[in-house]
């Protein structure tokens, strides 16, 4: 027999709405959109072509954190769906489906992506 | 190595500051996204209140998720930062390639659009001789063209130096930020008091690093280097004038609490020795230090004093800029909201100004031509707000007979004080698009030793920055031709009375510039005004009651200028 279930009552769902919400407003544009408008501000240089590259590199970055949080809400809802008797089920539950989704500290960095052209 | 690649004259003549100074501004939207997202989540998580394995396991998870999004905070407000600093550098590039078209436009000297390359086109004064004298003749002329394409030659060879510096810094802040992992962008970013950013600006940033800064911060913020840097904020241009005047305004106070101690301290112990009997050179040399402490600081109340009074007598008076370093103090004072004006006028005096004895007196003169050109508007029948300001921002020469006069005779103070009043104007020019989204009309009307400041400055502003030029009682315009100010209008005017003024044209062309009222391309301003000082005066009808009287003609044309509505005829 595990040990009692501490999750309080809408507590989760609670959490699962502010992630979500969050998700919503930090997606609602991309950086990549103005750094490549700054790659024309210099055209036809190095300074300009790599505002255009690190603009794709940077989207990139930003989708991801986007699924993330998206993933970590359906994490937490699908751990309020399967809520069992004990404390330790329930962390297990959660741990296993953050486990089946991306991995947070599972980032690619900017430095393996941009060729190294200076 | 980053300069690996050798910019040409043809690149930088299409480089475009205005679609950096776009992408910086969106990136500073998209930053109060980041960081608005981060505090969501932040709150989300004190708002978890659950205990046990599954709440440490999901608070962990928030933790992670809460340290990638101030690395994304980071990101933006690096990329921000870096496209603004591109902003300013090319918008400087752009105005030194605009100076060498106006000096080969100037000199007849040809420089190719495309590879930036000098022909003294001296073929063409051949051509216009036809016999052996008139060759013998030419000799003078085609070593001028000479010295003239030597000179733009070194002209362009600067301008292309300070492209490739604005190049590789951008390209050196495109690569630091792919060297770093967001983990390491977030420990950067975590001790600062506006997240990502410096708490103050830095030294070296331009107006347009400034301008971009300061918009990114909360009205909390703002207030909190107000109160406790109030000294930084003050005189830094690129700031928001409304937040410059508060922390001026807190300076001001403090300075006169400060002073009015040293000064309380000095005397009382001068007053106390003045009763005991003489006990040695140490002690006397100790009085000495005390009665200079004591002077020093009577000396500066009166100037803060000065300030202070103008302030209270004046209504909607905005202290922009208080600056006791240097020979003498310096404080300008606007007459009106800067930060969305339409029209400012930026009057800037001459020999013998002196914050303690003519501050009063020029604000009076600000007002009398932000009353004059308020009445121009409404006459002619068009909208819009006009701000004048009083701008004793610089070391001018002293007055005749006083310590420094000697310095009026040389243009050393003249080319210091155009550095400030450059700084100054670009300042509204950054501050007002940053933060109110306007491009108001500025006009810089100099008069005596401060019209020659003001035309050096011109001469060396940011293009796109001052609008219109008016200088009067000048003793020299601080340029050889009018193609070299930077002036969106393209025309400066000129005021000069007839007679009885004697510091008109006392410079030498070489230092001080031509005479604006003999040079070809001035447009020429009311020469007409019932004041100045008749009779024996050492400097006739020069001063500022002349040419700013309130019943002049003069002040008139002025105020038509500063409003964008002067209808005369124009060279």
């Amino acid at each position: 027999m595990g040990e009692e279930v501490l999750v309080v009552d809408g507590d989760l769902p609670a959490l699962s709405r502010s992630v979500r919400n969050t998700r919503e407003n930090y997606d609602a544009r991309q950086p990549g959109d103005p750094l490549a408008k700054a790659g024309r501000g210099m055209p036809h240089t190095l300074g300009g072509s790599l505002c255009q590259r690190v603009a794709g590199v940077l989207d990139a970055e930003w989708d991801e954190l986007a699924t993330s949080l998206e993933d970590f809400a359906d994490a937490i809802d699908e751990a309020q769906d399967s809520m069992v008797t004990t404390d330790s089920d329930v962390a297990s539950a959660f741990s296993s489906i953050v486990e089946r989704v991306k991995p947070a500290q599972d980032v690619p960095a900017v430095r393996h992506s941009i060729p190294r052209m200076w | 190595m980053i300069g690996v690649t050798v910019l040409s004259w043809g690149q930088i003549c299409q480089w475009n500051e205005g679609y950096f100074l776009d992408a910086a501004d969106d990136m500073r939207l998209l930053r109060a996204k980041a960081l608005q997202a981060q505090e969501d989540m932040e709150s989300a998580q004190r708002g978890f209140v659950s205990q046990g394995e599954t709440a440490s396991a999901i608070r962990r998870h928030v933790d992670r998720l809460i340290g990638r999004l101030s690395g994304r905070v980071q990101v933006c407000s690096d990329v921000m930062m870096a496209l603004a600093d591109a902003a300013d550098g090319a918008w400087s590039v752009r105005s030194k390639i605009s100076d060498c078209q106006q000096y080969a436009e100037q000199t007849g000297v040809v420089l190719d659009s495309h590879t930036g390359e000098v022909d003294e086109n001296t073929a063409e004064l051949a051509a216009q001789a036809s016999s052996e004298a008139e060759y013998r003749a030419l000799y003078g002329p085609i070593q001028a063209r000479r010295s003239a394409a030597a000179a733009l030659r070194s002209m362009v060879e600067e301008t292309l130096t300070l492209a490739q510096e604005v190049h590789d810094d951008l390209v050196t802040s495109l690569k630091k930020l792919g060297d770093l992992d967001p983990d390491d962008r977030r420990r950067q970013g975590s001790t600062t008091h506006s997240p990502g950013l410096p708490n103050l600006p830095k030294k070296d940033w331009s107006v347009t690093e400034t301008a971009t800064w300061w918009s990114t911060l909360s009205d909390k913020d703002k207030q909190w280097l107000v109160d406790y840097h109030p000294e930084v904020i003050g005189n830094r241009d690129g700031v928001e004038f409304a937040w410059r005047e508060k922390a001026n305004r807190k300076v001001l106070d403090r300075l006169i609490a400060d002073y009015e101690q040293k000064y309380a301290a000095g005397k009382k112990f001068i007053d106390d020795m003045g009763s005991q009997p003489y006990a040695g050179p140490a002690l006397a040399r100790e009085v000495q230090r005390h009665y200079q402490v004591m002077t020093d600081a009577a000396d500066k109340l009166s100037h803060l004093r000065a300030v202070q009074r103008t302030l209270n007598k004046t209504a909607d008076s905005h202290l922009v800029t208080l600056d006791l370093s240097g020979h003498s103090p310096k404080a300008a004072i606007a007459l009106g909201d800067m930060d969305k004006a339409d029209h400012i006028g930026i009057f800037v005096p001459g020999m013998g100004t002196r914050v303690n004895d003519k501050m009063e007196d020029y604000v009076l003169d600000a007002r009398n031509l932000s009353i004059k050109a308020k009445n121009v508007l409404i006459e002619a029948g068009e909208s819009g707000s006009v701000v004048t300001v009083a701008w004793l921002g610089y070391d001018a020469p002293a007055a005749l007979g006083e310590d420094n006069f000697y310095k009026v005779a040389g243009t050393g103070l003249a080319q210091a004080g155009a550095e400030r009043l450059k700084s100054f104007a670009e300042g509204i020019e950054a501050s007002q698009r940053h933060h109110s989204g306007h491009d108001g009309h500025l006009t810089v009307l100099g008069h005596s030793y401060g019209s020659t400041t003001s035309g050096l400055a011109t001469a060396t502003v940011k293009h796109g920055v001052v609008d219109d030029l008016v200088l009067f009682g000048s003793p020299g315009s601080g340029v050889q031709s009018v193609s070299e100010y930077n002036l969106t209008s393209g025309t400066p005017y000129v005021s000069a009375v007839p007679n009885g003024d004697i510091v008109q044209k006392l410079g030498t062309d070489h230092t001080f510039g031509k005479d604006p009222n003999l040079m070809p391309g001035f447009t020429h301003l009311s020469n007409d005004s019932p004041g100045g000082t008749p009779g024996w005066s050492l400097i006739g009808r020069h001063g500022t009651d002349t040419y700013m009287h309130e019943n002049s003609q003069i002040l008139e044309d002025m105020a038509a200028v500063v409003t964008g509505t002067y209808q005369g005829a124009k060279p």
